[in-house]
């Protein structure tokens, strides 16, 4: 996983497109091609969906590729929060978008909530 | 998609979507004449604010452009202003007359509040009559000014209600709209995106000036890491964790394709049609003002966790995709793409269900904000009085 992304800053493309969403807690695609990092950057994915708790398998859409991938979710996570794709240690950068938006400050592991208890800004 | 609305077409050429006639103070002294004016001669429109008093310099001229331009804003059809004294009435007056629409002014010092709002409702009453026979006519859709910001923002803003107006922009844009985004610190850690759209160096350098001219205002003021203020109490219950994530989610408000023509100051009016960035303050109610100010006449507002906001002359549509607010703010939500989550419609059909209801809102429907009678007016001022 890369942990600056200059060149993707450079790139005039705007492909603000690599956002991951845990669209439900149910599997219901049969045709799941592994994730490949090359592919997918993202470190965390947004759960758009009321209720999810920890022991649920969450099915993600990657939205631009109309893709889907699925995930052991380890903890509650309210709608609209996130959960991490991968295992991060202290001051890793968050990927989303396909793009940084912060650093990790507390280790965070794939399936647990990633909000402000453990991921701050670079900025200010 | 349509190419015709219904509008109302103004001495100057520019249409609107909305015929009112608005009782304007010039300073906070003068609300309560203007609200009296308002309350004598009903369906027209004061608009009270705290300010105009002991400014000066650029934060005066500000004061000054962003009363003229709502003023001038073709959504409005005649303007009754009030002010403590002649002198700097005369200068709003001036201002919006030279739309060629109706205006007059009135100070109220040598006469006191009674007689003031006595020679004012009459001038309003004359206005009311007078307008509410103006006609709404067939506009071309190159003729609509749409701007947008979004409010009270969590992580479906930005995979659902902005880019729907990303979407929506898009296809306004290849039409010849003229287009506006803003919001200067909400693009922190977004900013070399919106440089690269910009249309070439010079507005790029425009773009990064302003740019960087905020981060300074931050630095110098800041006495954290603004994690109270940026992103919002609101925005952090929503899931939003860091300014760079809020502005990712922001920025997808200029979808894929428009290129940024052009860079404007606070209540500037653009020059051309086009896609145009203003230099502004992220906070909702300033920002949409500042829009009304600069001459747009409707307005996108995407919102997550349920920004209640609206503006008096401006309508503001307001786009959702968060399934739980839908369901618990519904009579804030003029288009709900919670669907778009669920994989329900695609971005382009959420897209084209915001231009319905654009066109709707254009040929008169009002909007959740309108029917709630939400008329926040709110000035942006640059630093303290003298």
């Amino acid at each position: 996983m890369p942990t600056t992304f200059s060149t993707w800053r450079g790139n005039l493309a705007l492909e603000l497109s690599r956002r991951i969403l845990a669209t439900s807690c149910t599997i219901d695609f049969t045709e799941l091609r592994p994730v490949s990092s090359a592919v997918c950057h993202d470190s965390v994915a947004v759960v758009v969906v009321e209720g999810v708790k920890a022991g649920q398998t969450l099915t993600g859409l990657i939205l631009d590729e109309d893709r889907t991938i699925t995930l052991p979710c380890a903890q509650d996570i309210p709608l609209g929060h996130k959960v991490a794709l991968k295992d991060m240690k202290v001051g890793d950068t968050v990927i989303k978008y396909g793009a940084d938006v912060g650093k990790v400050v507390a280790p965070i592991k794939a399936g647990q909530h990633a909000h402000v208890h453990n991921i701050k800004t670079k900025r200010w | 998609m349509q190419t015709k609305f219904r509008g109302y077409r103004r001495e100057n050429g520019r249409v609107g979507v909305r015929n009112h006639v608005v009782i304007l103070p010039v300073d906070d002294l003068s609300n309560a004449a203007s609200e009296a004016v308002a309350h004598n001669v009903k369906g027209t429109l004061a608009i009270p604010h705290p300010y105009g008093r002991l400014q000066f310099g650029a934060d005066l001229e500000l004061h000054f452009r962003t009363l003229i331009g709502a003023g001038s804003n073709p959504n409005v059809a005649a303007v009754v202003v009030i002010g403590i004294e002649e002198g700097w009435t005369k200068k709003v007056v001036d201002g919006i007359a030279a739309t060629g629409k109706p205006v007059t002014g009135f100070g109220i010092e040598l006469h006191g509040d009674h007689d003031t709002i006595m020679r004012a409702s009459k001038m309003a009453r004359e206005y009311l009559q007078w307008s509410s026979e103006k006609q709404r006519e067939d506009c071309d859709l190159n003729e609509l000014w749409v701007s947008c910001k979004c409010g009270e923002s969590d992580t479906t803003s930005g995979c659902g209600s902005n880019p729907t107006v990303g979407n929506a922009f898009d296809k306004l844009y290849a039409a010849g709209c003229t287009l506006v985004f803003g919001e200067t610190t909400e693009l922190t850690g977004g900013e070399q995106i919106v440089a690269a759209r910009c249309r070439d160096e010079k507005v790029r350098s425009d773009f990064m000036r302003v740019f960087d001219r905020y981060q300074s205002v931050i630095n110098r003021h800041k006495t954290s890491d603004l994690s109270d203020s940026q992103p919002t109490k609101g925005n952090i219950a929503g899931g939003l964790t860091t300014i760079e994530e809020k502005a990712l989610g922001n920025i997808q408000k200029i979808g894929k394709q428009c290129v940024i023509d052009g860079v404007i100051d606070k209540a500037e009016v653009p020059s051309g049609p086009g896609l145009w960035f203003m230099d502004s303050s992220s906070a909702a109610a300033e920002m949409v003002t500042l829009c009304a100010a600069s001459g747009f006449v409707v307005h996108f507002f995407p919102t997550g966790q349920g920004n209640v906001i609206g503006n008096p002359i401006l309508p503001v549509v307001k786009i959702c995709a968060n399934p739980r607010t839908v369901r618990t703010m519904a009579e804030h939500v003029d288009v709900d793409t919670s669907g778009l989550l669920q994989r329900e419609i695609t971005m382009d059909q959420a897209g084209d269900k915001l231009l319905d209801m654009m066109f709707r809102t254009a040929n008169g429907r009002l909007t959740a904000a309108e029917a709630l009678g939400h008329r926040e007016f709110v000035l942006t001022r640059l630093y303290e009085s003298a």
